[in-house]
């Protein structure tokens, strides 16, 4: 049976109705039109979907959106500050960090929560951290590089 | 329409640890628990598992804490996630192979959700926590509405995907007794890739050495055996004894071959995964004796 569920997501409320069995994904992508989620194996081991839970990333497919009531959800639509893409979009930009870009919102909302926690991380630190994010295109050394440049440009910030 | 999911269920949010028990006893069978899901949400969606019912335990604030009580033992309540266990120092400076164990398990996004909890009762032989719980000598505190009980780590698995807890019962921590700051403990994962992958073999150990004698050790395997298990054959090998070279390798031996009954499949055959337990038992043990070990773990300590 179909249930109310109450989401923050990107500093806003929302209420939907959804079956108790609706993960995060469908529930943002589909209902919430936070296209910016990506599915890619709907199975939590390829970081598509990552968006931040309390500011730190999680796999959203693989998530109960009646689970995640009441805390701080974000998507890749809330990271932009202002009119300003956030630093670590403006370094993947920069870097190009990106090909078929199907990844790249999950790849960026998992360098933020990494930096988020880690500020200044090591290459072996941004490799280890973004383990399970798979990019099909760019062999990865360009996404490192972004986060880097990402890292130094925030300075800690 | 369903989405993501084929099987409906009633969805019970419990206040507090008393009521979700009710529930379990209520709806026996027919529930399940979900801390993080990581586990259960990809068995429903590929329609492995169904049931009537799904118990969040996300209210129960008594099961989040992780702490270290007056005699040190550390205590690891149900609900807290991996990702959190990992970025306490504490844990890792104490109980180091439990945080390798941790950290080698899924990816980032998955360990800030899943729980240790979850990964015993998931029960999967190759479950990356086990070893490290096992070679701590850990507990499982376990309730439920008629009362409550103390499983030991080495009892709690009963078979692959199974434990010893009846459908009304909970776990509700994880406690793991201090460990003597002079012992060397280590977890080895062996398997391809760094991600989402699964331990072909895991080997935990926690070696204490006095005067250069073996003073106390356990020794635990992982995905070799229908449920993770300590090598006690090979314990016993050393036990009292010299840590040299020679042992070392004989020890090693015994517990690939006494101490494990692996199986062949996709990932590695049998005789394959035999020799990674005596590769890896023998470079724990060597590191716990301050032997220099070459080769197949110097990319496993980067």
């Amino acid at each position: 049976m179909k249930q109310r569920i109450e989401l923050n997501v990107n500093g806003q409320k929302y209420e939907v109705f959804a079956e108790p069995n609706a993960m995060l994904a469908d529930v943002l992508r589909e209902d919430l039109r936070f296209t910016g989620v990506k599915k890619g194996c709907d199975d939590g081991d390829c970081g598509a979907c990552s968006v931040l839970l309390d500011g730190k990333v999680i796999p959203s497919c693989t998530t109960l959106a009646c689970e995640v009531q009441g805390r701080e959800i974000t998507t890749i639509e809330g990271v932009k500050q202002g009119n300003l893409l956030h630093p670590v979009q403006q370094a993947f930009v920069d870097c190009f960090a990106l090909q078929c870009g199907f990844c790249t919102p999950g790849m960026v909302m998992a360098a933020i929560s990494l930096l988020n926690e880690n500020p200044h991380p090591t290459e072996a630190e941004i490799r280890d951290y973004l383990r399970g994010n798979i990019c099909r295109c760019t062999g990865y050394t360009k996404i490192i590089e972004a986060v880097q440049t990402a890292a130094e440009r925030m300075g800690g910030k | 329409m369903p989405r993501g999911i084929r099987s409906n269920f009633e969805y019970h949010v419990p206040a507090d640890l008393g009521q979700a028990l009710e529930m379990l006893k209520q709806y026996g069978p027919d529930a399940r628990v979900i801390a993080g899901g990581t586990d259960l949400l990809p068995k429903v969606k590929a329609g492995v598992v169904e049931f009537g019912h799904l118990v969040s335990l996300k209210e129960l604030k008594e099961l989040t804490a992780v702490r270290f009580d007056g005699s040190g033992a550390l205590h690891i309540g149900a609900t807290a996630r991996l990702g959190e266990l990992e970025r306490i120092p504490a844990l890792r400076e104490r109980y180091p192979a439990l945080w390798e164990g941790i950290h080698s398990m899924a990816n980032t996004q998955i360990r800030n959700r899943g729980t240790v909890t979850g990964n015993i009762c998931n029960a999967v032989p190759s479950c990356d926590t086990a070893p490290a719980l096992l070679v701590y000598d850990a507990s499982v505190a376990v309730r439920s509405a008629d009362g409550e009980r103390t499983v030991p780590i080495g009892e709690f698995f009963t078979g692959v995907c199974r434990t010893c807890l009846k459908p009304e019962e909970l776990v509700t921590e994880i406690i793991l007794p201090p460990n003597d700051p002079r012992a060397v403990s280590v977890y080895y994962k062996y398997a391809i890739r760094k991600a989402l992958d699964l331990a072909m073999v895991g080997v935990g150990s926690n070696v204490l050495l006095e005067d250069g004698a073996v003073k106390d050790a356990r020794l635990a395997l992982g995905a070799v055996a229908i449920v993770p298990k300590r090598a006690f054959h090979a314990e016993e090998a050393i036990l009292g004894r010299q840590l040299t070279p020679e042992l070392i390798e004989q020890a090693a031996r015994i517990a690939s071959q006494d101490d494990c009954r692996p199986i062949s499949d996709i990932r590695a055959t049998a005789d394959y995964r035999r020799e990674m337990v005596r590769l890896l038992v023998r470079d724990a043990l060597k590191l716990a004796a301050g032997i220099k070990i070459e080769g197949l773990n110097d990319e496993a300590e980067n």
